[in-house]
């Protein structure tokens, strides 16, 4: 047999004798040779288990040898095929074979023109194939031969044992019944048993009872079948470590004996499943977690069910989360403890229920913000406690409520039994959140509430309020402000606020009022507007600026009321007053008739003296002209000064009023002094003035500003009636006080006056002088006041007494505007 | 000084009023008189001597030293001036107290020019005599001062109407001796009889 595979075998299908004879004289030296008719002859013999030939030639007479060589390819699909075939014929069966399935490159054509080279072809095709098939077998024999080896080889069999003691895997190997034939060190320390113990055993017997019937089917299973299963794990109680996990892994073997058997691997997987079942517990917790989470956001969010009605849902939530009977939302004032809500059978659970603070666990639960939680009160420090007392409370969970971060109560927990489980993190967590969800729903009842009020205030006020955005468009006003302005709340909403103007003030008016409130200062004023009807009032009127987080102005609120009537009140007054200062000084003057005769008798006596002195120089007979000039001129003068005073007296007795104006302080003092100086002349008082040359001025009625000054001035003079002569004298002085007023002070050297009288001072009729009115202190103050000053009594000393009263400056941005 | 004639005395006008102090002054000095203005009666009293003479036209109301106050003042340091009081406002105590105080005249203001002109001669006039009087007064006074006490004392002796011899047994002295001081003191006092002389220990006095 080996020499014929080595000579190569050629069948010949269907090949014409010439061609036959051809080939057998060429090849039959090297080659056996072997020809058929047609090709069932060669199917008949594949079939009878002939070996297949190395070579096969179809010849010219096989009528399809493409399904020929396919048929062939089924016994052995690397026997090379050669189709002879008609030069014509050849193109297309090599295109045919390109296109034909299940045949590979071993199926080739040759045409029968090229026949000389034919039999090369077949040589090498044969040697080819001779060649393959010796290397397959080559292998086949290898193999075997490696099959056998470890028979051969004892010394590896112990080397492979070494590697088995010493290996950080557990390999058991068992015979067909179940029993332990080797188990290694590894082995016997996973199950924890000694080998003498193992050996011969089945090695399900280590098992939990409960595990060794799926152990064992494991075991059968394994041996059964063929193919390689995967890993099992298998719980063990071992000694000394409890129960640990196994993972056995199942190698089925067969000894050389024949028997079958298994070989396991073994390993501790302990760590790893319990790693395992924590990641699972967590993961169930976390689901549970989301649960709860869930089911208090749909109460928290469900829009049909009123405040109360969550908190009921949210304690029961609570009460089954946290497996305690009772719930209680309270609210603590002082030292009381009220229920607000529960969940109680218990009487002093029920709603509206009170208790003394320090009876309850809450009372420790709010000196912090974190929850309070214990389990079993009777096994701790808090079964002195109150409440474990009393009620007999062994389980509490329990946190403080605040609303706007102020102690509202507590939500808590509470059960007669002990808890069987510790509270959790989450169970903290829970309750924390719990508690703040209600501190905010109570904040934001509690605002709802105060904005329903405002906004109820702001319906009903009678102060009419505007508010409208940034750009000055109206979008609410109160019915106080239809009432006011007559214009409808719809006719208003939408536009912008100018209609209301009236022509009362200026562009620049408005401008100043936008510049205020623009820059976010708060203007406050009096502002003239014009109703629906065109008739106008006076309104008080706050323009506020509202910013948002940004600190940007977002809207203004105008607040106002209609204050004409007070306008047109004051205007009354402030008439009656001037005509009472016209009064005073009228009394004034009266009083101070004889100085201003002496004042104005001054320049009479002068001009008298002039012009006589003239006429007797005319009358002379070398009449000096120059000299009556001289004394004409005079005469003017005087008159001139006589004049003045006129006209000083005539302004002071003046009753209409004068408009302000811009006045220098410094003027007033010289008019005052003008009308005093003769009095003071008389009274032997010094008079003195003390004026910076550069004063800022105040605006206001010169006139009743000169009325004030003499007043005082004339109270000084009086007050110095009962002391020396020589030491009668009157400062006045003025300068800037503070940041923008000018002070202007009066001081004598008189002997001042008594603490009773100077209490009673700027009452009005109160007067210590014998033919006084007693308004003059009392009407300049109102004086005072009216042009947005003060009058004081500044210091009062049997050494004298100081009068001030200041006025406010002209700032220079203000010179333009007044 | 003592040789002048009235209408060449000075018019003091002592007022506070500016106008009507050049007025007075422009009216006395177009009658010939000369003048002199004070703001104030202290500046006056500054000024003042007791060789001083005129007329003092003054202001009873006036800034610190009222016009009152300084004719008081006037008595009290023996000034010898007829004074004008002028007033704007004359009230009877305080006319009756000027007056008192020797005021010559009363005027008020505005005074007629005449008036004024009238009282301001009057005075002067009146006061000429005085004047005179106390002029010689002083010279006596003068010559006596120059006097030895014993020369003095035989005087006194003299005007109470001794005799040398008399003088002579009273001081223990010899007549002769009385009769040398006598010669002394009549050279002393100028060439003057006995009855002049004792009318001049009376003027001093």
């Amino acid at each position: 047999m080996q020499t014929r595979q080595q000579a190569g075998l050629l069948h010949l299908v269907g090949v014409n004798p010439e061609v036959q004879a051809l080939l057998g004289d060429e090849l039959s030296n090297t080659l056996t040779i072997e020809a058929f008719a047609d090709q069932e002859e060669l199917y008949s013999r594949f079939n009878e288990g002939y070996r297949p030939a190395d070579t096969v030639i179809l010849g010219l007479s096989v009528s399809d040898p493409i399904q020929i060589s396919q048929r062939l390819h089924t016994y052995d699909k690397r026997i090379p095929i050669m189709i002879l075939s008609t030069p014509a014929k050849c193109e297309r069966l090599k295109r045919t074979l390109m296109f034909s399935p299940f045949l590979g490159n071993e199926v080739s054509t040759w045409s029968i023109l090229e026949i000389d080279e034919l039999s090369a072809v077949i040589r090498n095709a044969v040697g080819r194939r001779v060649q393959r098939t010796s290397y397959i077998n080559a292998i086949a024999n290898a193999q075997i031969s490696l099959e056998k080896l470890p028979l051969l080889q004892p010394e590896a069999t112990h080397y492979f044992d070494q590697l088995l003691d010493h290996a950080p895997i557990g390999v058991i190997t068992i015979d067909l019944e179940g029993m332990i034939l080797t188990i290694n060190p590894q082995s016997l320390r996973i199950l924890g048993v000694s080998e003498r113990v193992a050996l011969d055993k089945p090695l399900e017997e280590h098992f939990m009872d409960y595990e060794q019937h799926r152990l064992k089917k494991f075991i059968q299973k394994g041996q059964s079948e063929v193919v390689r299963k995967g890993p099992s794990v298998f719980e063990i109680n071992v000694i000394n470590r409890g129960l640990c996990y196994v993972e056995i892994t199942l190698a089925p073997l067969a000894y050389r004996t024949g028997k079958r058997g298994a070989m396991f691997i073994l390993q501790d997987v302990t760590d790893r499943v319990d790693a395992e079942r924590k990641r699972q517990s967590a993961v169930d917790e976390l689901r549970q977690h989301a649960t709860v989470l869930s089911e208090f956001h749909k109460i928290s969010t469900n829009s049909e069910m009123n405040f109360n009605q969550k908190i009921q849902e949210v304690l029961k939530l609570g009460c089954e989360k946290f497996n305690m009977s009772i719930a209680v939302l309270s609210r603590i004032k002082g030292q009381t403890f009220s229920i607000q809500q529960s969940i109680s059978s218990l009487h002093q659970y029920e709603v509206g229920e009170t208790m003394e603070l320090s009876q309850t666990y809450c009372s420790s639960a709010i000196l912090s913000n974190e929850p309070l939680a214990f389990e079993h009160a009777g096994n701790s420090q808090w079964n002195t406690h109150p409440c474990y007392q009393a009620p007999h409370m062994e389980a509490y969970i329990g946190i403080s409520v605040l609303v706007d971060k102020v102690l509202y109560g507590t939500l808590c927990f509470l059960s007669p039994e002990p808890k069987q489980s510790v509270f959790s993190d989450f169970d903290l967590e829970t309750i924390k959140l719990m508690s703040q969800w209600i501190g905010s729903e109570l904040q934001r009842k509690q605002t709802e509430s105060y904005m329903l009020k405002l906004s109820g205030a702001i319906e009903q006020t009678a102060n009419a309020i505007m508010i409208s955005d940034k750009e000055r468009i109206i979008e609410y006003v109160n019915p106080a402000f239809e009432l006011l302005t007559g214009y409808s709340r719809d006719e208003v909403i939408g536009n912008k606020i100018y209609y209301l103007r009236s022509d009362a003030h200026d562009e620049k008016f408005y401008n100043h009022i936008w510049n205020l409130i623009s820059n976010g200062v708060v203007f406050r004023g009096v502002v003239v507007n014009k109703r629906k009807d065109g008739s106008t009032y006076h309104e008080q009127k706050t323009i506020t600026p509202l910013k948002n987080e940004q600190g940007q102005i977002t809207h203004f609120i105008s607040t106002g009321h209609d204050i004409t009537e007070v306008i047109q009140a004051q205007e009354r007054d402030r008439k009656h007053k001037a005509e009472l200062a016209h009064v005073a000084r009228l009394s004034t003057l009266g009083e101070m008739t004889s100085g201003l005769a002496h004042e104005l008798n001054q320049p009479l006596c002068a001009i008298t003296t002039y012009a006589q002195t003239c006429l007797r120089i005319i009358d002379k007979e070398s009449c000096d002209t120059e000299q009556v000039r001289y004394g004409l001129e005079q005469v003017v003068r005087q008159a001139e000064l006589g004049g003045a005073i006129f006209r000083r007296l005539r302004n002071f007795a003046r009753k209409e009023e004068l408009k302000k104006q811009q006045i220098n302080m410094a003027d007033v003092i010289n008019e005052v002094i003008g009308f005093v100086r003769a009095e003071a002349l008389q009274s032997q008082i010094k008079l003195s003035v003390e004026v910076p040359l550069k004063l800022p001025k105040v605006f206001g009625d010169p006139i009743q500003i000169e009325q004030v000054l003499m007043n005082l001035v004339r109270n000084s003079i009086d007050a110095m009636a009962y002391i020396d002569q020589e030491q009668r004298s009157i400062v006045i002085k003025a300068k800037r006080y503070k940041r923008n007023f000018i002070l202007v002070s009066i001081s004598d050297s008189g002997h001042g006056c008594s603490p009773e009288v100077a209490e009673r001072l700027f009452e009005p009729f109160f007067t210590t002088k014998t033919n006084g009115l007693g308004i003059g202190l009392g009407i300049s103050q109102s004086i005072i006041d009216e042009h947005g000053g003060r009058l004081w009594l500044d210091s009062n000393s049997s050494i004298g007494a100081t009068f001030c009263f200041i006025l406010p400056e002209i700032r220079k941005d203000e010179n333009g505007k007044k | 000084m003592e040789k002048n004639k009235s209408n060449e005395r000075t018019v003091f006008i002592v007022d506070d009023n500016a106008a009507v102090r050049d007025a007075v002054r422009w009216l006395v000095q177009q009658v010939g008189l000369s003048a002199k203005t004070y703001s104030s009666a202290q500046e006056f009293l500054n000024n003042l001597n007791a060789e001083t003479r005129g007329c003092l036209v003054l202001d009873i109301r006036m800034p610190g030293m009222s016009g009152l106050e300084l004719q008081e003042k006037l008595i009290h340091v023996g000034t010898c001036l007829p004074v004008i009081i002028v007033t704007g406002h004359g009230d009877i105590p305080i006319t009756v107290r000027a007056m008192k105080a020797g005021a010559y005249e009363f005027l008020q203001k505005p005074f007629n020019d005449q008036v004024l002109l009238d009282a301001i001669q009057g005075g002067l006039d009146k006061f000429e005599l005085i004047w005179q009087q106390e002029d010689k007064r002083k010279l006596a006074n003068k010559s006596l001062a120059s006097l030895t006490p014993r020369e003095r004392e035989i005087l006194e002796l003299l005007r109470q109407g001794q005799s040398n011899k008399l003088i002579a047994r009273t001081l223990s002295l010899s007549v002769r001796t009385v009769e040398g001081h006598r010669a002394n003191i009549t050279e002393k006092v100028g060439d003057k009889s006995l009855g002049q002389l004792i009318e001049l220990v009376i003027k001093s006095n």
